[in-house]
């Protein structure tokens, strides 16, 4: 076959240039490092790239996210476990002040301790990270989640028809006060401008002495701006705590409350979170009521309680459940009903009327004491009741021989013969005997609120015998008087700052030895005693969430990281120059370059011509 | 026998000439054996018949029809191939150019990395609490704002060659017009030559029309037909006739009716251009840059495009159901680009349309065409030609298609007018940042999520019931346009309320069981007993400093597959991008490299046939010089026969 002789020359010069081809890539490869300098050059490597570099940089910033959890954390459990060893010790307070030998001093002593814990609490619940972000306040990090100072609220009776207004004049109002007083406008007199007075009942057991008391009158201050307005002092423990000042348009019957302001929380539900690895979400905190409040009253099924009225010394248990499919969830109210008390013929009575031996009859529903006064006129005798505990007295009633004589209370007896005018009997109640239990969340037409539990009615009380129904099981000791009530309600939840603001408001306000101030005390302290096991719980459950949630993140460390250098390998081999296969391809290629450069010169040297002489 | 002695001498003398025109012939092998298209020539001898010695010596070419006609397609090919591999490996580059500041990545990824490391900033944001400096803010606007530019850059780069590419191709049509005027010339040249009586063959004149085939086979793919009278019919692409006989077709490069700013070759006639489909255009650099534009470049334009602006659409989109540092609801980050609608020249209505990105996650990466006939609008999806057909009149609703809102603008469509929208491919640039205040990421959450820190309720202190709302739970995404914030409710008696905002009043409306509220999404319950006219406020969340539940989410969208119908997210779209354009190129360098080789073997073929050997030129030199002395020997013989005769 013929070849021409350019062809000789065309064909040996786009094989060098093949071979100066690949002499270049190789170059390119071996000083970049990269296998893949352009997509083209593999185009699932620079695919796959994208993918993995995305994959690399995410769990890089996963373990960022992942350190920064971990030291929120561990901030977050050393808090926890402070908190545990403050509400500790408020327990060992707690079970010290129950002893019921304490002097009235010592419990107080006890109840500045209590204080103390409580300021420590608010502290802990207030903690802030590095940055000063509050931790338990949701995502309101900028404000403080619990408030502590300011413990007197004041609130207009929603019924207010008046335009009356009642406000602090002091930030100092910071006496830590238990009950409440009702503030009442009242004796409007018309006048130009009309005049005002008010009145203070309920009076809070912390404020000793409130000046301008029991009244004074005011004027309208929109009428008549430039008057001075009444000015209500309140002193605890002779120090004065502060003033409230009566201003406004009021109107007769106006009432305002003053009671202690509660450790309200400030923050929301909202759960910071941090992104641990791909599509896993961990909180960063934890929200003040998961850790301070949901701790359930009572038992944690129903709670057992007795209003400040009781005057008798019964103490309820908090009692457990017999059956939990029983429960009801109603609210009930336990009454003690006496027994009828004992009449005595006064010493000075000169009629022959007298009184048959024995108790009177019927079932009491109060303790107090009557004085039953005879008198004659026109012929007629008549008797006045009253009420000598309440100071009531009842209108004349018509006396005749043998006919009962029924008091207010529900007892009844019998006199017989006349007595004379001025002849007295006093009626003294009896102790208490038997309780009646009612459900207060019935409604319907045959079972109204108040329907008696069923086997429950005028039972005979004996102290600490076991009171069962619908589920329920607990007890009271002591001597409860006539009309002393006990309450069983659902439990409900409260919060740690409130069940030690009861405990301290209990230590401060039933100093007295007397038995019914110890019963107070000790109900309240056995509640605060509940309240407290079950915030320890609380924070013991707020620890395990941390605690899991730090497992979690570090049992992801060790994974991410190796999977990171999975990631790093494939990246490498996917995209990074082999070094020894591409430098053993430069070799080839510079080895086939000279070979084709030599063939070059020798072909070109072969020219018939040249022998042409 | 006698000899006749003129003859002898005669003879010789023939032999001479033979020899003369034969070195000749050779010599002019020899000297045009580097030239160009240059076909060898070989002494034949044409005898002159009648048993006399002597007749006419030519040239005569040696050339194959078949090698000439497959060294064009080869050279088409390769020219085509290697057009396109040197056009797919600048747009490889454009791809793999931006990954020059590349984070650590090893390749050409630096959309992708923009990408990463604007969601690395968002990942800050979420953890840091608060973020009382902006130091976080101020990062994730830096990020955007390095994106934006990354895609600005690219998109510049690729409008760059873009340009390149019609400016190619109105230069290969003003070859193409030269070339096919030359051979239409060489035609003419060639019908003259031949018509006159001269029988020696324009041999240069051929050679020099296959070398201006050969030239035009390099632009685009060449047939011809030979024709009785030695001319060759020319004809292009699918067979577009281009040279018949003396006269050359002229061609111009004409805007594109769907859009302006490409051109479309076209016949020029008096009537105007006529144009050539682009799938009528095969072969040479011609095809290639065609084809390059309408399968890899518009298409990368079109897919980048599309992500650029989803990206920011869906970004804005998350942001704004968030709220900012100040409490306010989230600004967008990223300004849109306008999307471009082009009405057809041919319309007779002055219709223009306005579009609108409204859901990036059911938007496609194709044109629009938007079709009224009269009674109908119909709305084109140009990349697959899927066709919808508007339920009611464009003029008065606005429509959604794919994720982009349409409406009439201005002026009325007439019947047969239409429109093309472009919304991705002139935008791959056209996304910016348009959020200065970095305090203005909607960071915090706004709408759903954690019920309160989002939304709070608060009793009119002059109320005089006992009435008190609670914020039970937020219900779904709210629409940023309906804000709560400041809705008042306000009851009407105990068991009823209206919800007031502004001027606006709704209502009233009864309580439903269970003392259950509802405005706008956020339930609430009522307890206590409120009296007549009794009113709460709603506000949203206003201090949720440490709120980061809408950063949490901004990030997660990183991985969340927010485009195409939900099957892909940002960085596997970009990758999928990035890798057909890789493998365009990949492909076009070894089809170039195979095309090449089919070149060369074709080259090698036919220059077998045609080329000059110069080792046979150098025998065939030696050849004739022998002959020619052999010839000068014999008239020397006879002429020294001569001399001793006369001597005798």
């Amino acid at each position: 076959m013929r070849i021409a002789s350019s062809t000789i020359f065309t064909n040996a010069v786009s094989a060098m240039n093949a071979q100066e081809n690949l002499i270049a890539k190789d170059q390119q490869q071996i000083s970049s490092g990269k296998r893949v300098n352009t997509p083209q050059d593999d185009p699932y490597a620079a695919a796959t790239a994208v993918t993995l570099n995305q994959q690399i940089a995410r769990i890089d910033d996963f373990t960022n996210n992942r350190s920064l959890l971990m030291g929120n954390l561990r901030q977050l459990g050393s808090n926890l476990s402070s908190v545990t060893s403050t509400l500790q010790s408020v327990s060992t307070s707690l079970v010290q002040a129950n002893t019921g030998t304490l002097s009235s001093q010592d419990r107080k002593t006890i109840a500045g301790d209590l204080q103390s814990s409580l300021d420590t609490l608010i502290a802990y619940a207030n903690l802030q990270d590095g940055n000063g972000n509050y931790v338990f306040g949701g995502y309101q990090t900028s404000t403080q989640p619990y408030e502590k100072g300011n413990f007197v609220s004041v609130a207009s009776s929603g019924n207010n028809q008046g335009n009356s207004t009642l406000s602090p004049t002091s930030a100092a109002l910071e006496a830590p006060l238990t009950g409440s007083a009702t503030i009442t406008i009242n004796n409007y007199a018309d006048g130009t401008p009309p005049t005002f007075t008010y009145s203070i009942s309920g009076l809070p057991n912390a404020i000793d002495n409130v000046t301008n008391q029991p009244s004074s009158s005011f004027t309208d201050t929109t009428v008549q701006p430039n008057v001075t307005v009444p000015t209500i002092g309140l002193t605890s423990n002779g120090n004065s705590i502060g003033s409230l000042t009566l201003g406004g348009a009021p109107s007769n019957g106006d009432t305002f409350t003053i009671s202690p302001k509660p450790i309200n929380y400030q923050g929301d539900t909202g759960v910071r979170s941090v992104e641990v690895n791909d599509g896993q979400i961990v909180g960063t905190t934890l929200v003040g009521p998961q850790v301070f409040g949901s701790i359930p009253t009572g038992n944690g099924s129903f709670e057992t309680g007795a209003p400040p009225t009781n005057t008798g010394s019964g103490v309820i248990s908090s009692g457990s459940v017999t059956s939990s499919l029983a429960l009801k969830g109603h609210q009930y109210a336990l009454t003690f009903s006496g027994s009828p008390g004992q009449v005595n013929t006064g010493n000075q009575n000169t009629g022959s009327a007298s009184y048959a031996s024995g108790s009177a009859t019927g079932t009491p529903t109060s303790n107090d004491q009557f004085n039953i006064v005879f008198s004659v006129s026109n012929g007629q005798t008549q008797y006045t009741i009253a009420n000598q505990t309440t100071g009531q007295t009842l209108d004349p009633q018509p006396y005749t021989s043998g006919a009962s004589i029924s008091l207010p209370n529900g007892a009844a007896f019998t006199l017989n013969g006349s007595p004379n005018s001025g002849d007295s009997f006093l009626y003294q109640p009896g102790p208490a005997k038997t309780y009646s239990v009612v459900d207060l969340s019935l409604s319907t037409a045959d079972h109204p609120q108040g329907t008696p539990v069923p086997g429950h009615t005028n039972v005979s009380f004996s102290s600490g015998n076991a009171i069962q129904f619908d589920g329920m099981s607990f007890n009271i000791t002591g001597s409860p008087n006539t009309g002393d009530t006990f309450a069983v309600n659902p439990s409900s939840t409260t919060d740690v700052f409130t069940v030690i603001q009861n405990a301290i408001n209990a230590l401060n306000s039933y100093s007295g030895s007397s038995p019914a101030n110890s019963s107070k005390l000790s109900n309240a302290l056995s509640s605060a005693q509940l309240g407290i096991t079950g915030a320890i719980n609380q924070v013991d459950v707020g620890q395990a969430i941390v605690g899991g949630r730090q497992n979690e993140i570090s049992s992801l460390d060790s994974s991410t990281a190796l999977n990171k250098i999975d990631l790093q390998q494939e990246l490498a081999s996917l995209t990074s120059t082999d070094m020894a296969a591409v430098i053993s391809d430069l070799s080839q290629a510079t080895v086939a370059l000279t070979a084709s450069q030599k063939a070059f010169v020798q072909v070109q040297g072969l020219n018939l011509f040249s022998y042409i002489q | 026998m006698t000899i006749v002695n003129p003859n002898f001498f005669n003879s010789a003398l023939t032999g001479l000439n033979y020899a003369q025109t034969a070195l000749a012939v050779v010599s002019n092998n020899i000297t045009n054996s580097s030239v160009a298209g240059y076909t060898r020539e070989v002494v034949t001898i044409v005898n002159p018949g009648g048993g006399g010695a002597g007749g006419v010596i030519v040239g005569e070419r040696q050339t194959s029809t078949y090698l000439n006609a497959n060294l064009l397609n080869a050279q088409t090919g390769a020219s085509e191939q290697g057009a396109y591999a040197q056009q797919a490996t600048q747009l490889n580059q454009i791809l793999a150019s931006s990954s020059a500041t590349g984070s650590s990545s090893t390749i050409a990824t630096d959309i992708g990395g923009a990408i990463q490391n604007f969601f690395s900033s968002v990942n800050a944001l979420a953890t840091s609490t608060g973020d009382s400096t902006n130091a976080a803010r101020s990062s994730v606007l830096t990020n955007a704002n390095v994106l934006a530019a990354e895609f600005s850059s690219v998109g510049t780069q690729l409008n760059g060659l873009g340009s390149q590419v019609e400016q190619n191709i109105k230069s290969d049509i003003g070859s193409i017009n030269n070339l096919a005027t030359q051979i239409a010339k060489v035609n003419q040249s060639i019908q003259t030559n031949n018509g006159s009586s001269v029988i020696q063959p324009a041999n240069a004149l051929i050679d020099q029309r296959d070398q201006l085939l050969q030239q035009l086979s390099k632009l685009i793919s060449v047939s011809t037909l030979p024709q009785s009278d030695g001319t060759y019919s020319v004809f292009i692409g699918e067979g577009q006739p281009l040279v018949l006989g003396g006269t050359a077709q002229s061609l111009s490069a004409a805007p594109l009716v769907s859009d302006p700013s490409k051109t479309i070759l076209s016949y020029s006639s008096p009537n105007g251009p006529v144009p050539i489909p682009d799938n009528q255009i095969i072969g040479g650099e011609l095809g290639a840059l065609v084809h390059f534009r309408s399968q890899t470049l518009v298409p990368t334009q079109q897919t980048l495009g599309h992500l650029a602006t989803s990206f920011a659409l869906t970004i804005n989109n998350q942001l704004q159901l968030g709220k900012d540092k100040n409490g306010n609801f989230g600004a967008k980050m990223f300004n849109l680009p306008l999307i471009p609608s082009t009405p057809v020249s041919t319309n007779t209505g002055n219709g223009a349309l306005q579009v609108t990105m409204t859901d990036p996650k059911q938007t496609q990466a194709s044109d629009y065409s938007v079709k009224y006939d009269g009674t109908n609008y119909t709305i084109t999806r140009v990349s697959d030609n899927t066709t919808t057909t508007l339920p009611s009149d464009l003029a008065t609703t606005p429509q959604t298609v794919d994720g982009l809102q349409f409406s009439l603008s201005s002026g009325a469509m007439s019947a047969g007018d239409s429109i093309i929208v472009y919304p991705y491919k002139q935008n791959v640039g056209g996304v910016s940042v348009s959020m200065t205040d970095p305090a203005k990421i909607g960071a915090a959450g706004g709408t759903n999520g954690v019920a309160s820190g989002t939304a709070s309720v608060t009793t009119n202190s002059s109320n005089t019931g006992t009435g008190a709302l609670a914020i039970t739970g937020i219900n779904g995404t709210l629409a940023a346009n309906l804000p709560y914030n400041s809705a008042i409710v306000k009851f009407v008696d105990a068991t009823h309320y209206q919800v007031e905002q502004g001027s606006n009043g709704y209502g009233p409306s009864t309580l439903v069981s269970n003392n259950q509220i509802s405005v706008n999404g956020i339930s609430m319950t009522l307890s206590g007993v409120p009296a007549a006219n009794d009113t709460f406020d709603m506000s949203t969340n206003i201090s949720g400093a440490g709120d980061n539940s809408n950063a949490v989410a901004l990030h997660a969208l990183q991985t969340s597959n927010t485009l195409l119908g939900g099957t892909t997210n940002f960085s596997t779209y970009y990758s999928s991008i990035s890798s057909t354009v890789g493998l365009a190129g990949q492909q076009y360098q070894a089809t170039s490299k195979a095309a090449n080789y089919a070149l060369t073997s074709a080259t090698t073929a036919q220059q077998t046939v045609s080329g000059v050997n110069l080792d046979e030129e150098a025998s065939s030199l030696l050849n004739y010089q022998r002959q020619y002395q052999a010839a000068a020997k014999v008239i020397t013989v006879s002429q020294t026969l001569f001399q001793s005769l006369l001597q005798i």
